[in-house]
């Protein structure tokens, strides 16, 4: 182990690291948004959408990620849509992210039970209060744990964004391996970059659904 | 759901410490060639500790040769499943006069070592450019052709000089001595790095880089096919060598490949290798003796 | 000739069933695997014992932490030249899936075995059933209900997840869409390739998981 290396090669992995960061933070977004929105949209039946909806989570679901960045990559500059690699990837993580907050998000929306809705109209609460202050909570409680679940499963899906020329942390420990045969220094430093990353976000989802477990009785 | 735990996060550092350990144990075992005695002959303690030597390939009875299963003309997969190709030409000849069966494994560009240091083939016939960091991994047989690196670009936005490239993207392939070469002399060049050739030959068709950089073989022959695009310079940095690898210290390998090339090989094998697979593509635009190595040697 | 034809006659297809046989070859093997070892994974990571259980779920930990990009590679790579472990890519393929799904359809079974009220083991044993019978005729056909439907899924997340396997040189269905683009972009004449063919190929996903997430839900709607 050329430990030299190591420090070399730090700040190329603390700059794949920010890609990463950064793909999952906006993909995690992008998704938790379009995830909202199918969910409201399947949630409240509004018809012909929701069958658009539907058809969307089912592909989304059942096609693996690389085929949806290929596709989005190679495939649409030929009808004209022509992005980035790092707007592919976010689209793709999006698309792939949003299907399953979705369904999570929903599973949330319909564990409230009717009476909440009820007894809120009968305290006097408006619409927008009652989502806000009685529904939403529980709803997002119910659903936490399936959302941080997608949010480690998205920032791990990041990891074959190499196939559309995006220098994440795979991709550079393959370059380096590729170039200089330095695999065991290489692979050190991916683990450990990857363990930066998941340790801190995966720690600090846990304590969020510990306290949102709290506040609901 | 699960209970409160005391401690949620050792368990989180139980796989982190056995991960790591293992990676840091593995540096002392890096030291010394593999060991393969899972995989080596019987009783037999040859020499060489690499599994694949020549007389095993002999009881086994298939020569597994990794080749290119997506760069046309050197190495493809044609639609009746059948590998073909310059290299496979002289992959097939091999295996009739070692009389064995030859079993192709498609790898791409940066899977090339690491098929031969994980001893998934016995040889590689990839359009393996002689590098000396290539050098240090696995063992190289004398030339059977030549190359130089050259830069592709569309038409209407020639590049013709190197230094044209500062501010723009270059594609290159993960793995191939090209990405290596502008790595080391032109690191302020951006690089957009694909998986493999036929993913940064489609780049370059979405306009998704300014030039790509490979083999002048490669790229003249995606040019003929491929109008709109041309090669703009050829010849950067020096001219290299593609040669056969096998698994460092393969010895009775490497010098029966050798023999085959300097000896008993007929004469002029790789001019008919060409014609056979490479004439087609070029036409008129290249020699085939300013391409070809004969009998190992360069004039 | 259309593109569509093109892929369809000449050779193109029948590669391309080559490449789903390998997909479906290595995600039904894992998935088998994995089911198989996950029961008994589930008990332990149900088990009373402290230290079995927090073994079990930092194993759970690592292979839900780890992408299987890295691991293939490591382990067919790697753990190749440098630990002698030497072994096909589709062997690579299914160990490293099964150690994956094992883990993940172990919590599965925890879960289906931890949300069997205590009372029906506690009216079981009033009723004088000895343990081997308890388990036998009132736990485990309740948990097969509960967990067929979460194995069903975890088929489908295999063979999405056996793209990935194209890193290792394995011949499944997106190696072999990738190489018929590549012929393709040999020459002009079907420029529109990659549309059509990622096409195609998210197509052959679809035919492939969907039915069996269909299948899935109505199990856990009839069944639940």
């Amino acid at each position: 182990m050329n430990w030299d290396l190591l420090a070399t090669y730090t700040p190329m992995y603390a700059d794949a690291l920010w890609v990463v960061v950064q793909l999952g933070f906006w993909g995690v977004f992008g998704s938790l948004i379009l995830g909202a929105l199918v969910a409201l949209v399947r949630h409240w039946k509004v018809p012909v959408v929701d069958r658009i909806a539907g058809g969307y989570i089912e592909v989304a679901r059942n096609t693996p990620s690389m085929v949806q960045l290929y596709f989005l990559y190679f495939g649409l500059p030929l009808i004209g849509v022509k992005a980035s690699g790092f707007a592919c990837a976010i689209a793709g993580l999006t698309f792939l992210g949003g299907a399953y907050m979705a369904e999570a998000i929903r599973s949330g929306l319909e564990a409230v039970r009717e009476g909440q809705y009820r007894a809120a109209a009968s305290l006097g609460l408006s619409q927008t209060q009652t989502m806000r202050l009685v529904v939403l909570p529980q709803a997002l409680a119910v659903a936490l744990p399936a959302i941080t679940a997608n949010v480690i499963f998205l920032i791990k899906e990041t990891s074959i964004v190499s196939i559309i020329a995006v220098v994440d942390l795979m991709a550079l420990t393959q370059n380096l391996i590729g170039m200089f045969y330095t695999s065991n220094e290489a692979y050190l430093m991916l683990v450990i970059s990857y363990l930066v990353l998941l340790l801190p976000v995966s720690i600090g989802l846990r304590a969020l659904e510990r306290r949102f477990r709290r506040g609901i009785a | 759901m699960s209970k409160v735990k005391a401690h949620p996060n050792i368990q989180l550092l139980i796989p982190v410490v056995a991960l790591l350990s293992l990676l840091l144990s593995s540096c002392s075992l890096g030291e010394t060639p593999a060991e393969t005695s899972q995989s080596a002959a019987s009783g037999s303690e040859i020499a060489s500790s690499a599994a694949g030597s020549l007389d095993e390939i002999r009881e086994k009875g298939t020569l597994t040769i990794g080749v290119f299963r997506d760069l046309a003309p050197f190495g493809s997969v044609g639609s009746d499943g059948e590998y073909q190709g310059y290299d496979v030409y002289f992959g097939d000849q091999l295996g009739e006069d070692l009389g064995v069966k030859v079993d192709y494994v498609g790898l791409d560009a940066q899977g090339r070592v690491p098929a031969l240091t994980g001893d998934k083939v016995d040889l590689v016939l990839a359009n393996f450019a002689i590098t000396e960091e290539r050098a240090q991994q696995v063992d190289f047989s004398l030339p059977y052709m030549k190359a130089s690196q050259a830069l592709i670009s569309p038409e209407d936005a020639l590049i013709t000089d190197v230094s044209q490239l500062e501010g723009k993207t270059l594609i290159v392939t993960r793995g191939t001595s090209q990405q290596t070469w502008f790595t080391k002399n032109y690191p302020q060049i951006e690089q957009a790095v694909y998986q493999t050739q036929s993913d940064a030959y489609a780049a370059l068709k979405d306009g998704r880089g300014d030039a790509l950089a490979q083999s002048n073989l490669d790229e003249l022959a995606w040019a003929r096919q491929n109008p709109g695009f041309r090669v703009g310079i050829e010849g950067i940095g020096e001219p290299t060598l593609v040669a056969a690898a096998v698994k460092k210290g393969n010895t009775t390998l490497l010098d029966w490949v050798n023999e085959e090339i300097t000896t008993n090989l007929p004469d002029n094998f790789f001019h008919d290798a060409y014609a056979a697979t490479l004439e087609d593509v070029y036409g008129e635009d290249a020699n085939p003796d300013e391409i070809v190595v004969e009998r190992g040697t360069i004039d | 000739m259309g593109s569509l034809e093109w892929l369809l006659n000449w050779g193109n297809g029948e590669q391309l069933l080559k490449g789903i046989g390998y997909t479906l070859l290595i995600a039904l093997i894992s998935s088998a695997l994995s089911i198989v070892l996950g029961i008994g994974f589930g008990f332990v990571l149900a088990s009373k014992n402290r230290w079995l259980r927090g073994f079990g779920r930092g194993y759970l930990e690592f292979v839900r932490i780890a992408p299987i990009v890295v691991l293939l590679y490591l382990l067919y790579y790697f753990a190749s030249a440098e630990l002698g472990w030497n072994i096909t890519n589709v062997t690579t393929a299914i160990v490293i899936f099964t150690l994956w799904g094992a883990g993940e359809f172990g919590d599965i079974v925890r879960g289906a075995l931890s949300s069997i009220p205590a009372h029906q083991y506690e009216s079981g044993r009033t009723l004088g059933l000895s343990n081997a019978q308890l388990y036998r005729l009132v736990i485990i056909p309740q948990s097969v209900r509960r967990i067929t439907p979460a194995a069903i899924n975890l088929i489908t997340r295999m063979i999405k997840t056996t793209s990935l396997c194209s890193f290792i040189s394995v011949a499944e269905t997106m190696t072999i869409g990738r190489q018929i683009i590549s012929v393709a972009n040999q020459s002009f004449h079907h420029p529109e390739a990659p549309l059509v063919v990622y096409s195609v190929v998210m197509v052959a996903y679809f035919l492939m998981c969907w039915p069996l997430a269909k299948a899935a839900r109505k199990l856990e709607s009839s069944w639940g």
